[in-house]
């Protein structure tokens, strides 16, 4: 069972193409989840487990094919708190980068801002964004507000604290070089800072957003009046409604995955996968 | 005390042989590295392995060790086959591998451990080859605050206190500078003598062969075979400035080189 | 993502009458200005004291809340270790489950082949969805802090240890082998120990995670005590000195775990036998 060096399986006979050895590649990766599936969907239709607490793969699909289509006049019930929970956590994301991301360039290059201000980003960092819900409800009750608040604080630190490293991780002698180029401020920014301090302030975008997201599933458990995911998924609680609440987790697994390697991942490989021969930022939780 | 050893133990110790290897290959996936090797190793025999890069013999040695298998042909130890990494061959790596974890004294005596002996006992029996590596003293410092050098001896240290019956060096020297290595075997001959034990070594380093094995095997390139079989006949301590070693050393680098040569001309032919 | 570079910032040179009184104003000198500005800005009316009640008000709270005239008496502390024990619970377990798995899928292919999928759709789940799920299953309290803690903080463990096994020399192995060692002496002598600065990381991150998840959890399952509780009930009465006070002692414990505790261990350890973990 402990790895020994065995000797490398010959290639294969007839020279497997690169298509086919993905297909494998996928095939392996999805026999232990469709096993756990078909398990599952067992456990449940032979009673072993209880359908009210544990509802079967079958009932989540169906579920979900219920929410998503539109009842009566209105629309699609699972798209609205998708999109609400996504224009949410979007919002709170795009506010805090609009914040977060000069003031780090600026606490990156003063020294002396970053030492004063240091301790307390140490301490606010650890600090989790949902304690600031409660506060948040006294003085603008449920809604919006208190969720788009709560997850700007959530991605606001995140951020904040990846662009200083980022920033002062690009050394004071690239900037001498420039400046001694006969740089200005502008082109500064544009020829230094802003492409050396781009690997780590990618990663700490990928990391805010995450945190937005997480921090809004239980912001909207907590805070929200209609719509969104967490509310979904909570709300179905009082209903013992197992089968929603699920296919609310499935969802935002999916758009939890998609944003990190959509996105972000688009955006890494146009510009630091290009740049640095190793490429690696570092996935975001 | 060497001298008096040398007498009683002649070097050519009772033709019993301990190690057999019979026609070895070794392939990683479509590379043949070893194509035919066949030696045997004698009981107590210092056996130097040397051969140009790339040719495999850090790889016969792990053959030895158990830690990888044969491709083809047979390799016994002691009439047995070997089929796997055990207490009987105790391995000493290039880059010494010391756990960080653990002082001196307890990566020395980390064999005794692993079988269960108690610590008085094991601490007792590594007491006498930390005494042989130029230890004393140093029991209970941590790996990472000694020297190349120093790490060496540990290594050294520990293959030997669990008393397996044979001892693998891989280019054991090759991880330290030339001054270090240099009174490294000047300072340890007399530890291979009180070891008494069946000594593997591989190295790139004719010199180093010359003078502290009984005999040099010399491999082809690859995919190697055994092209040299030179017995050293001088006594230990040997000295450097003996003609004899010197027309040792001259005879297994003329056929070292030629080797060299021949693979070098090879890679360019392919280029 | 560590906080300890930020903490170990070089204290500015001001003149203070002991090296000590220096360096504590230096650390902490911009935080105790705002401090007494936010004091001074509640004393003279210019902010909103309900919803910036003054620092010395919070003071006071948690000082009262401590002590026997607290509601109910000794609250302070009772809700502190009742969320300290469940994450310590979580932690624990994660970190033994967490191990074990981790070790599975780093040394052998069937673990990994099995795990590393279910594990790749499992992680992407923000650990809070499951709260709602874990409260029908294992009603509030408790038992589904707990389990929400563990899963914050397995999947990290399960990461960073699987990435200490791929980095670790295989030759150290070896050298057990060679020497005899059966299989669970392997485990415990030579991959316990090489993983360790790797585990130290894993729980390093697992905690920040798992104290954010048990907060939150808190609020959403929690009945009687607990900081989340604490803070979600005293905004139910608009207690807002309360929510204050429990915001203050989330945010020193929460530095304090992830930096102190956890610079401890790695002072007495890893630092010690001279080896370093990739971040």
């Amino acid at each position: 069972m402990i790895a020994t060096r065995t000797p490398d399986v010959p290639p294969q006979a007839g020279g497997a193409s690169a298509s086919a050895s993905r297909l494998v590649a996928f095939a392996t990766f999805m026999l232990p989840i469709g096993a756990l599936l078909l398990l599952w969907e067992g456990t449940v239709r032979l009673g072993l487990a209880d359908a009210t607490i544990l509802p079967a793969p079958s009932m989540i699909v169906a579920r979900a094919w219920e929410l998503l289509n539109p009842v009566g006049s209105q629309h699609s019930l699972l798209l609205m708190h998708i999109g609400v929970s996504l224009w949410r956590a979007l919002a709170a994301f795009v506010l805090a980068c609009l914040v977060a991301i000069p003031l780090g360039f600026a606490l990156g290059l003063s020294k002396g801002a970053y030492r004063a201000l240091s301790p307390l980003l140490s301490l606010l960092l650890p600090l989790p964004a949902v304690a600031w819900t409660p506060i948040f409800l006294v003085a603008f009750g449920q809604g919006d507000i208190t969720i788009i608040g709560v997850c700007f604080l959530g991605a606001f630190f995140p951020v904040l604290y990846s662009t200083i490293q980022g920033v002062r991780g690009i050394g004071v002698h690239a900037i001498w070089v420039v400046r001694s180029m006969g740089a200005g401020p502008m082109d500064l920014f544009r020829r230094v800072l802003l492409p050396g301090a781009l690997p780590a302030l990618i990663s700490g975008l990928k990391l805010g957003m995450a945190h937005s997201w997480r921090t809004l599933v239980a912001a909207e458990m907590l805070a929200a009046l209609s719509y969104g995911l967490g509310y979904m998924i909570f709300a179905a609680r009082s209903y013992m409604d197992v089968s929603t609440m699920f296919v609310g987790i499935v969802c935002l697994a999916v758009i939890g995955l998609l944003i990190e390697h959509a996105i972000f991942g688009t955006l890494e490989r146009m510009t630091v996968a290009r740049w640095h021969s190793s490429g690696k930022v570092r996935g975001a939780r | 005390m060497s001298a008096d050893l040398a007498k009683v133990l002649p070097m050519n110790a009772r033709a019993k042989p301990k190690i057999i290897a019979k026609g070895i290959q070794k392939s990683f996936g479509s590379v043949l590295a070893m194509e035919d090797v066949t030696l045997s190793i004698q009981e107590r025999e210092f056996v130097a392995i040397i051969g140009p890069s790339g040719c495999g013999k850090s790889t016969f040695l792990y053959l030895i060790a158990g830690f990888e298998k044969p491709s083809g042909g047979e390799l016994t130890l002691n009439g047995k086959a070997i089929t796997g990494p055990g207490p009987d061959r105790g391995v000493v790596f290039q880059e010494f591998v010391l756990f960080p974890w653990l002082t001196v004294l307890r990566n020395i005596t980390l064999g005794l451990d692993i079988q269960g002996v108690k610590r008085e006992e094991a601490e007792a029996r590594a007491l006498k080859w930390i005494r042989l590596t130029g230890l004393s003293g140093f029991e209970n410092a941590y790996p990472s605050t000694l020297s190349g050098g120093m790490k060496q001896r540990v290594a050294i240290a520990r293959a030997l206190t669990y008393d397996p019956e044979v001892l693998l060096l891989d280019e054991p020297f090759g991880a330290l500078d030339v001054q270090t290595k240099n009174y490294m075997i000047k300072d340890l001959q007399n530890l291979w003598q009180e070891a008494n034990r069946t000594i593997v070594m591989i190295t790139h380093s004719v010199s180093e062969a010359v003078h502290m094995a009984d005999r040099v095997v010399v491999l082809s390139s690859r995919p190697s075979r055994v092209i040299a079989d030179v017995r050293i006949d001088v006594p230990h301590p040997r000295d450097r400035r003996n003609p004899a070693m010197h027309r040792y050393e001259d005879e297994i680098t003329a056929i070292l080189s030629a080797e060299v040569d021949k693979a070098m001309s090879l890679e360019r032919q392919i280029k | 993502m560590s906080t300890t570079d930020l903490a170990s910032a070089k204290p500015l040179s001001v003149a203070g009458a002991t090296p000590l009184l220096r360096n504590i104003f230096a650390r902490f000198g911009v935080i105790v200005v705002l401090l007494a500005l936010w004091e001074l800005a509640a004393r003279l009316g210019w902010i909103n004291t309900f919803l910036f009640p003054a620092p010395s008000n919070i003071a006071a709270t948690i000082w009262t809340q401590s002590g026997p005239d607290g509601n109910p008496p000794y609250a302070m502390p009772m809700h502190v270790l009742r969320s300290m024990i469940r994450l310590l619970a979580g932690i624990a377990l994660a970190l033994i489950i967490g191990t074990v798995l981790g070790v599975l899928i780093g040394m052998t292919r069937w673990a990994r082949m099995l795990f590393q999928p279910l594990i790749s759709i499992f992680m992407p789940v923000p650990t809070l969805a499951w709260t709602p799920v874990l409260l029908l299953l294992t009603g509030i309290d408790d038992r589904t802090t707990i389990i929400v803690v563990f899963i914050a903080a397995v999947f990290e463990v399960i990461y960073t240890i699987v990435a200490g096994i791929e980095m670790m020399n295989v030759k150290l192995f070896w050298v057990a082998r060679s020497m005899g060692a059966s299989r669970l002496q392997i485990f415990f002598r030579v991959i316990i120990p090489a993983i360790f600065p790797y585990l130290i990381t894993g729980l390093r991150l697992g905690t920040g995670y798992a104290w954010r998840a048990l907060i939150a959890a808190e609020m959403l399952a929690a009945s009687s005590f607990g900081l989340g509780f604490m803070i979600y009930d005293a905004s139910e009465y608009m207690s807002t000195n309360v929510i204050y006070a429990g915001i203050v002692l989330i945010a020193v414990l929460g530095y304090l775990l992830e930096n102190v505790l956890i610079g401890r261990l790695e002072a007495a350890t890893t630092e010690k036998w001279g080896v370093q973990s990739e971040r």
